[in-house]
């Protein structure tokens, strides 16, 4: 591996890894709260509609 | 709006019949297999019976016949219920169910006879590898498409598996058999060497990763929560999840080439990727157990609810036990032993088939027009059979594989080997028999299954069952892409 690569694998590991942590905050967000309730409970409706 | 539109279950029902079918062929063959190595005058000196010839039909059997008539089956249930509308391009739709048994006959016909191309998980040659390519974009065609008509405006994350399985295994399955055909039954890679190895252990890993871990996770994420009829634990875990597992899986194949003539780095980054993909492993595992909280007398009384349990501790327990393998110190006693064997069928029959035998249970009686299974009784029948036969076969197989890496390593005084290799297979017959049992036991079960779907759909095979409607919701403020009206 060249020198070149190697800094260009250490910055995308970075950015990787800080995207991650992104989305893990992103999705942590209390305004998604709601949504994600409602979603949570969407497989449940195919067997309350059963005739 | 008038509701006029109803659920396509008609191509749910045939990957249903062609996944019981499967699993009962697959199976079958992977116990006469068991039965051959634990009495070799069973190969009848026949060529196309040995060992060699027929199990990767057991593994193409049980993977691709079987996990993938469940997958697509449940991928084209889910979707659609999960989005509220009909499943687009109903004629794809069909072309994908024969052209996924045409597949399976294809390849399950030519590799006993030898023809293949001598690549674990991916032995079918070139024509039938571009079959495969040409059904698996039309499914994708045929579930991307339905997304964008969906009626919930978010994807439902149970879908979102279902992509990344549909998306990595096309690029896995292309990528893994670019060859150069000679002639009809023969071709050869453009690869060689360890380079070769790496392109094939990077497809064989990611093939464990994206269609017998995220495909059966999108079935877990809809399944579960519809079984337990609780809402999933931690939706926004789930997402954490996802995107950990596609992130890291990619990057842990090497560890399948741990001293070989891979570069030495490779390997250690195929072991770490192992290590960190604990997080999402347990995190799913979790997520589908903790669903069940204040639900566990359900459990108790439902035998679908019992497979889905079992499955999900499999999960957590063979994940656990796959990142532990890839560490170097752990393979040099693993490696080549049964103790793999040990390890994936923990994964294949404890997590895979329970999961989807838990499912297929659960969608069943819905696709098929019934209140429920025709016969509760057999189904808890079947969960006994399998999680018997399933203990039967891990114990053996484990006991089986550190005996074997225990025995081949060890060395006298002066560094020589003590144990002839002839005495550790005398050594583990015993556990071969002991697995043949429990193989004897998992078939039974399927047969079980397979008969109690068959009377289950009694009123499907009398053409007597309605089309389901689709609720149609209201659409959402600024629901992007907008709804597709219902059809007449």
């Amino acid at each position: 591996m060249t020198a070149a690569w190697g800094q260009v694998a250490g910055i995308v590991t970075v950015v990787m890894m800080l995207l991650f942590v992104g989305i893990w905050i992103w999705v942590w967000n209390d305004g998604h709260k709601p949504k994600y309730d409602r979603l949570a409970r969407l497989p449940m409706a195919d067997a309350e509609d059963r005739p | 709006m008038p509701n006029t539109e109803t659920y396509n279950d008609q191509i749910v029902r045939l990957f249903l019949l062609a996944a019981a079918v499967w699993g009962v062929a697959g199976m079958a063959i992977g116990v006469f297999v068991a039965a051959q190595l634990a009495w070799p005058a069973l190969n009848f000196d026949t060529s196309w019976l040995t060992f060699s010839r027929l199990r990767p039909n057991h593994t193409f059997g049980v993977i691709f016949a079987f996990g993938g008539s469940a997958l697509m089956g449940t991928c084209y249930y889910v979707v659609q219920r999960t989005g509220h509308t009909r499943l687009a391009l109903p004629g794809l739709a069909t072309f994908t169910f024969w052209g996924w048994q045409l597949v399976c006959v294809l390849a399950m016909a030519t590799m006993p006879f030898g023809i293949t191309q001598s690549k674990e998980y991916a032995e079918p040659e070139w024509f039938i590898d571009i079959l495969i390519a040409a059904v698996w974009v039309s499914f994708g065609a045929v579930f991307f498409a339905t997304l964008a008509r969906r009626r919930i405006k978010h994807i439902y994350v149970a879908n979102w598996y279902y992509g990344a399985f549909i998306i990595a295994v096309a690029l896995l399955h292309i990528v893994n058999n670019i060859v150069i055909p000679v002639s009809l039954t023969k071709s050869y890679p453009v690869y060689s060497g360890t380079v070769d190895a790496m392109v094939q252990w990077w497809y064989g890993h990611n093939a464990v990763a994206f269609f017998l871990t995220a495909g059966f996770l999108g079935m877990m994420y809809y399944f579960v929560p519809r079984q337990a009829q609780q809402p999933l634990w931690s939706y926004r875990f789930s997402i954490v999840n996802f995107w950990a597992l596609i992130s890291v899986y990619m990057w842990a194949g090497s560890h399948h080439l741990l001293y070989t003539a891979l570069p030495d780095w490779v390997q250690s980054v195929g072991m770490a990727f192992s290590i960190l993909l604990l997080m999402p492993s347990w995190g799913s595992a979790a997520n589908g157990l903790f669903t069940f909280n204040g639900a566990w007398q359900r459990v108790a009384s439902d035998p679908a609810a019992k497979f889905m349990v079992l499955a999900l501790v499999f999960y957590a327990a063979a994940t656990t036990e796959g990142s532990l393998m890839a560490v170097k110190t752990v393979n040099s006693l693993s490696h080549y032993t049964d103790w793999t064997v040990a390890h994936v069928h923990s994964g294949a029959i404890g997590w895979v088939a329970m999961i989807t035998i838990g499912s297929l249970y659960a969608m069943a009686p819905r696709a098929l027009g019934r209140p429920a299974m025709h016969s509760k009784r057999s189904m808890e029948l079947h969960f006994w059979m399998h999680t018997a036969g399933l203990i039967l076969y891990v114990a053996a197989m484990w006991t089986a594989g550190v005996t074997e890496g225990l025995m081949w390593r060890a060395t006298d005084a002066n560094g020589a080997l003590i144990h002839p290799f002839i005495d550790s297979l005398i050594a583990i017959r015993p556990f071969y028999l002991i697995r043949f049992l429990g193989g004897l036991l998992i078939v039974g079960g399927m047969i079980v299954m397979a008969w109690n779907l068959w009377h289950t759909a009694a009123d499907a095979r009398a053409r007597l069952i309605k089309p389901i409607p689709v609720p149609i919701p209201e659409p959402e403020p600024l629901q992007m892409p907008a709804p597709v009206p219902a059809r007449a």
